[in-house]
């Protein structure tokens, strides 16, 4: 048997240091960030994404043609070192056109994004905080709104307002706004009743604080992911509208009508059909993949 | 379960009739002029028109006798084609569309299911990637992408198929697969995610344990409630394939509604937009409402969340 004697043990001293917490916490962001980074597929969607954007910016200067002069002496040239998509049928320079069309695609994507965010959380958010009959009746209109099938509206607005960016970017934004106030009043009612918002209630927290420190916050994340979802639905949306003659109007461009003309004429000049294509799948691609990685990084239920 | 089938009616009928009044305020405020294509009338011919038409009439004697129409089912003639009435194109292109959104939607949902149920029993293996990617590129490049891509090449550079038109069943496959991509890509990657979400769930791990074998597990308790949700994209399924038939009528010279549609739409037929609209509409409204009410049979947890009050 041992016995246990007293220089077995020593004190511990303090040194002051020892509290000190060895890993440096991470905010929320800067863990989403973090989780961004480690995800693959994310990043080469962002990669992609910048890469585009630049080329919009700079790609038109890159050549010594604007996206309307006709040239007739270049009609429906093969892609080659001085068109490098080629022409069409009047002798534009594709490159250009692709690219004033890539612009327009983004534009009309931020524009969407925006306008969705701001109609979207203020109705959603109106609805939830007073509640009651005020609530009732915003989403009896809600209701109503979403049964109604949304490409029969847009295209119903874009007759009466005529073709046009700006035409397009109003009735995406009346009609496109339905699901993000709903995402944002549930958001809202539910976190209302979280345990962390009594506990803050509890500790005498005001009722602006409660808003601006946890009730928004932990909604951001989810309304952010909507709206990087938004930005390729409104691009589709423009494009489509394009595609069946009633977007952007000549002699302007976008990735819609380019197809279309491809359509026409993809037998014997292939690459009018190909270069607006890919272009405009690799936009798409980038958006979904870019906001399938931010839902995984900023989702807290998907979080280990 | 009668009073959530009610609610649902009367919202449809609300939506409905919402509907049908935006579109007459909308089409009696388009730009252009509906006889704008026949010039050279005199402005007597010209008034004579717009008696047939009731044009002369007040806006709410118009919008009355408007529904009073469309209630019978009567949607009037073509601006611009006077012997052709709406009822008659209708009962002319919806069969074609009809059947190609049949196929679009059966070969959707069989192949978007299967492939969605071999990814997550295979999760982050071979089959997962396939599905992944299928998916990818179903969200990546819509029908008027895909659809052209599929005609040059499998159409006019390998010859395989018609590029277009719509006659004998080959002429079928390539407008089929094209309409049903986008939407067997969500349905593959809505029931990975829902498989994946039930398998964790302790049902299944009773099931595993009371020593049901892996057939038994997968195909009566995993497969079975992990297609709940998929009832709900349903509905919103069908409104995709229907508006993605617009384009892929046109691209491959279907002759049917969507075409149809499309032409009217770039001629200002008043007459014929607003008969179609309403027709898609109102098609469209009571499949949600279906697979609504179907969702509430299926899931008694959704019917008493929503119509318990």
């Amino acid at each position: 048997m041992q016995t246990v004697t007293q220089d077995k043990f020593k004190p511990v001293v303090k040194t002051g240091n020892n509290e000190r917490v060895v890993r440096q916490s991470l905010s929320y962001w800067a863990d989403a960030w973090r989780r961004l980074k480690k995800n693959k597929l994310a990043m080469f969607g962002l990669i992609v994404l910048a890469a585009l954007t630049i080329l919009a910016l700079i790609g038109p200067f890159l050549q010594p043609y604007d996206y309307q002069t006709q040239d007739y002496a270049a009609r429906n040239f093969a892609p080659s070192g001085s068109h490098w998509f080629g022409t069409d049928d009047l002798g534009r320079d594709q490159w250009v056109r692709v690219w004033w069309g890539v612009r327009i695609s983004l534009f009309i994507g931020i524009i969407a994004a925006v306008l969705d965010f701001t109609i979207g959380v203020l109705y959603g958010g109106i609805s939830a905080y007073f509640g009651g009959r005020v609530d009732d009746i915003m989403q009896r209109i809600i209701e109503i709104i979403y049964g109604l099938p949304f490409m029969i509206i847009v295209i119903l607005l874009m007759m009466v307002m005529g073709p046009g960016i700006f035409s397009i970017i109003i009735a995406l934004a009346a009609t496109g706004w339905v699901g993000m106030a709903r995402l944002v009043r549930g958001q809202m009612l539910s976190l209302k009743e979280q345990e962390y918002v009594l506990a803050a209630r509890t500790l005498g927290a005001s009722s602006w604080r409660i808003i601006l420190r946890h009730l928004v916050p932990n909604a951001l994340g989810i309304i952010i992911i909507n709206v990087t979802f938004t930005v390729p639905g409104a691009i589709f949306a423009e494009s489509f509208l394009s595609f069946i003659g009633l977007g952007i109007k000549p002699p302007m461009a976008s990735l819609g009508s380019l197809v279309s003309d491809g359509v026409a004429v993809m037998r014997n000049f292939p690459w009018r059909l190909l270069c607006p294509s890919i272009v405009f799948s690799l936009i798409m691609l980038s958006f979904n993949l870019l906001g399938d990685g931010l839902r995984d990084a900023l989702d807290p239920r998907l979080r280990k | 379960m009668l009073r959530f089938i009610l609610r649902r009616l009367i919202y449809g009928i609300i939506t409905l009739w919402v509907l049908i009044t935006l579109t007459f305020i909308l089409m009696h405020n388009l730009p252009g002029d509906p006889f704008a294509n026949s010039q050279k009338l005199s402005p007597e011919a010209k008034a004579t028109l717009m008696k047939t038409y009731g044009l002369d009439q007040p806006i709410w004697v118009q919008y009355g006798s408007y529904l009073k129409k469309i209630a019978t089912f009567d949607f009037g003639v073509s601006f611009n084609y006077p012997t052709r009435s709406v009822n008659d194109v209708l009962k002319q292109t919806f069969p074609t569309s009809a059947e190609l959104g049949m196929y679009a939607i059966i070969i959707a949902v069989i192949i978007g299911l299967t492939l969605g149920i071999v990814a997550a029993l295979n999760h982050n293996k071979g089959w997962d990637y396939v599905a992944m990617l299928t998916a990818i590129i179903g969200v990546s490049a819509p029908a008027f992408v895909i659809g052209p891509l599929l005609s040059y090449f499998i159409g006019v550079k390998l010859g395989w198929l018609p590029p277009a038109l719509w006659k004998s069943p080959e002429y079928k496959i390539l407008p089929t697969i094209t309409l049903a991509f986008g939407t067997l890509a969500t349905m593959a990657r809505m029931m990975r995610t829902s498989m994946l979400d039930v398998v964790s769930q302790d049902y299944v791990k009773t099931a595993k344990s009371k020593g049901l074998s892996r057939f038994a597990v997968v195909v009566k308790h995993t497969i079975r409630n992990a297609m709940l949700p998929i009832i709900t994209i349903l509905g919103v399924a069908l409104v995709n394939i229907t508006t993605g038939a617009f384009v892929v009528e046109q691209i491959f010279a279907v002759p049917g509604m969507g075409k149809f549609f499309v032409q009217s739409i770039s001629t200002n037929d008043y007459t014929m937009i607003m008969g179609m609209t309403i027709f898609y509409a109102a098609l469209l409204i009571v499949a949600i409402m279906v697979t609504d009410v179907m969702y509430g049979v299926v899931d008694p947890r959704i019917r008493l969340a929503k119509g318990g009050k």
